[in-house]
């Protein structure tokens, strides 16, 4: 390719917004192109310059309220999406779920997140399932399946009591190499389901529902990986 | 206006094209060659600032 199609491409390089295939192209396009190298580079520190800037605040008081008040009544019109409330909007981009995604996936990533901070990942470490499964007793008011899958190179690790969308939920915690795997899972009336899967921050998520239990997996394990674990914990 | 727009929404909202042609009702193209003008006008006037 030629610098003329690369420089339009460069933008969506850096904001990685490019196909594998043009990307692979501009990368190596980049090697040996100082001059599009540099203005890479130029993206790059600009995009350094607006981080530092401080350019994010909350917007005030009155302007929330009235955006939150406006909310409760009506989805705002299309023409209010403009730059004078960009800042009050920031706002409401943090608190409404992006796109396409689901308050229970936000749920179960963040619960997935917390369970990585220190000493939040297990109340009862054990890769014994008879250790773990007993556990749960008069903690939840279900007795979750817990299998052991250590044969098959995803060990368990330990258990602990969750909380999501407003229940207790048995937590189950794999380890894959140095994956951590959580299984969320409770008691449900739904049917038998097959497998969803999505990514959400970087993480994959397996949601089914099997003999009366809903699960959730979530693990930053590839998604390949993740459904063979799915797999046997079916069996 | 809508460059500006669109650069806050990318590197300050850190939201993906898609998102920000949703949110601004334009298509994705559109948001490219936005994000690619509004980056340029604010380096110019950056650079200005630097090297009177």
């Amino acid at each position: 390719m030629s610098c003329d199609e690369i420089k339009d491409l460069l933008d969506a390089f850096v904001d990685g917004e490019l196909d594998l295939r043009s990307n692979v192209a501009v990368e190596g396009h980049l090697n040996e192109c100082a001059a599009c190298a540099g203005e890479v580079e130029g993206r790059m520190e600009l995009r350094q310059a607006i981080g530092e800037a401080d350019l994010y605040f909350p917007a005030p008081r009155e302007v929330r309220q009235r955006i939150r008040r406006s909310l409760r009544t009506r989805w705002i019109p299309r023409v209010w999406w403009s730059v004078p409330v960009a800042a009050a909007l920031a706002l409401v981009f943090v608190l409404a779920p992006r796109p396409g995604s689901t308050a229970m996936e936000q749920a179960v990533v963040s619960g997935h997140v917390r369970s990585l901070m220190p000493n939040h990942l297990m109340d009862v470490p054990s890769s014994d399932s008879h250790t773990v499964k007993p556990w749960f007793n008069g903690k939840v008011d279900f007795s979750p399946p817990v299998k052991d899958l250590k044969a098959d190179g995803f060990t368990l690790v330990g258990g602990r009591l969750d909380y999501l969308q407003d229940r207790t939920v048995a937590a189950l915690v794999y380890q894959r190499r140095k994956h951590l795997i959580n299984v969320f899972l409770w008691p449900s009336s739904r049917a038998d389901s097959g497998v969803t899967a999505e990514t959400r921050q970087g993480y994959n998520l397996l949601h089914w529902t099997r003999s009366g239990f809903e699960y959730w997996a979530v693990s930053d394990l590839n998604l390949q990986e993740l459904g063979e674990f799915e797999r046997l914990l079916r069996e | 206006m809508e460059f500006r727009e669109a650069l806050v929404l990318r590197e300050i909202e850190d939201l993906s094209y898609k998102d920000i042609a949703h949110v601004s009702g334009v298509p994705i193209g559109t948001v490219m060659s936005r994000l690619a003008r509004a980056r340029k006008l604010l380096r110019d006037r950056l650079s200005g600032e630097v090297i009177p």
